[in-house]
């Protein structure tokens, strides 16, 4: 496959998503400023296509990526953080304490509680159809995990409906795995309840 | 920092958070205060909603292997 071919692929990926109904958010690019996958929003929930121009150019990869600690950081009031961080009071907040405090909190849960929400979380989150990848805190916590599944537009054979069986599958797992999330820290009183939206076997938020 | 703590041998990622998904929150104080809840209550399950034996089955069957191996 050569380089237009990997242009040609992102271009069909692209009709791929608008057909799909989806939004494009955003254009990945390399430091070069090859388009090499889209940022794409489907309801209220992100999903990323990207391929590898200088790997498998056949290959490209849809991911859903969720945030444990973003989520904490999000919800964090400044106090919080100065606490959790042992910062001074008249030291001022910024993302990256934020983010720090986060893992922080994550990393201060007990071992039992960690083991137990990894355990969880992938029995939610295992599927025939994608596959899984955390990123951890340096305590053993999960910070992120992704839910991702491959395309392959530049083979014959590919088709919309491919692609879009694609997409279902990777976001309808990604959100069983935030509803486990949000159910573990007892969160589901106050996220929006269309949390459910377009996912036929969601188990705890109604 | 996220890119350092990906697991070795995987590919890595652009850590964007336009790219991470988050909780549609409606109420964030009252999800610091739920957070802040369950933090003080650590020392229960954080997990209560699966009542099924099969955690006790894998942890007791992990702790056998491990007891077999020793």
């Amino acid at each position: 496959m050569s380089g237009a071919d990997f242009d040609a692929a992102v271009d069909e990926l692209e009709g791929c998503i608008e057909r799909c109904g989806d939004t494009i958010a955003d254009t990945l690019h390399t430091d070069q400023g090859q388009t090499i996958g889209f940022i794409a929003e489907r309801n209220s929930w992100t999903y990323v296509v990207h391929g590898d121009p200088g790997g498998n150019k056949h290959q490209f990869t849809v991911e859903f990526r969720f945030g444990v600690s973003n989520n904490i950081a999000n919800i964090l009031e400044p106090a919080d953080v100065r606490d959790l961080l042992s910062l001074d009071s008249s030291t001022s907040i910024n993302d990256q304490h934020l983010e720090d405090a986060a893992i922080e909190v994550l990393d201060s849960m007990r071992p039992a509680n960690q083991e137990k929400f990894r355990y969880h979380l992938l029995q939610e989150i295992c599927d025939s159809n994608t596959s899984y990848n955390f990123i951890e805190t340096p305590g053993g916590g999960i910070e992120q995990f992704h839910i991702s599944g491959d395309v392959y537009p530049g083979r014959s054979g590919f088709t919309q409906a491919e692609f879009a069986r694609t997409v279902r599958s990777v976001i309808s797992v990604g959100i069983r795995g935030v509803q486990f999330v949000a159910t573990a820290f007892d969160f589901e009183s106050v996220v929006d309840s269309q949390l459910d939206t377009d996912s036929p076997d969601l188990r705890y938020i109604q | 920092m996220t890119k350092q703590r990906e697991h070795a041998g995987e590919r890595m990622i652009d850590d964007d958070p336009d790219q991470v998904n988050v909780l549609p929150f409606v109420d964030q104080k009252e999800a610091r205060n739920q957070l802040v809840n369950r933090l003080e209550s650590d020392d229960e399950d954080i997990v209560d909603i699966d009542t099924s034996d099969s955690y006790d089955f894998a942890t007791e069957l992990r702790s056998d292997f491990k007891s077999h191996l020793e």
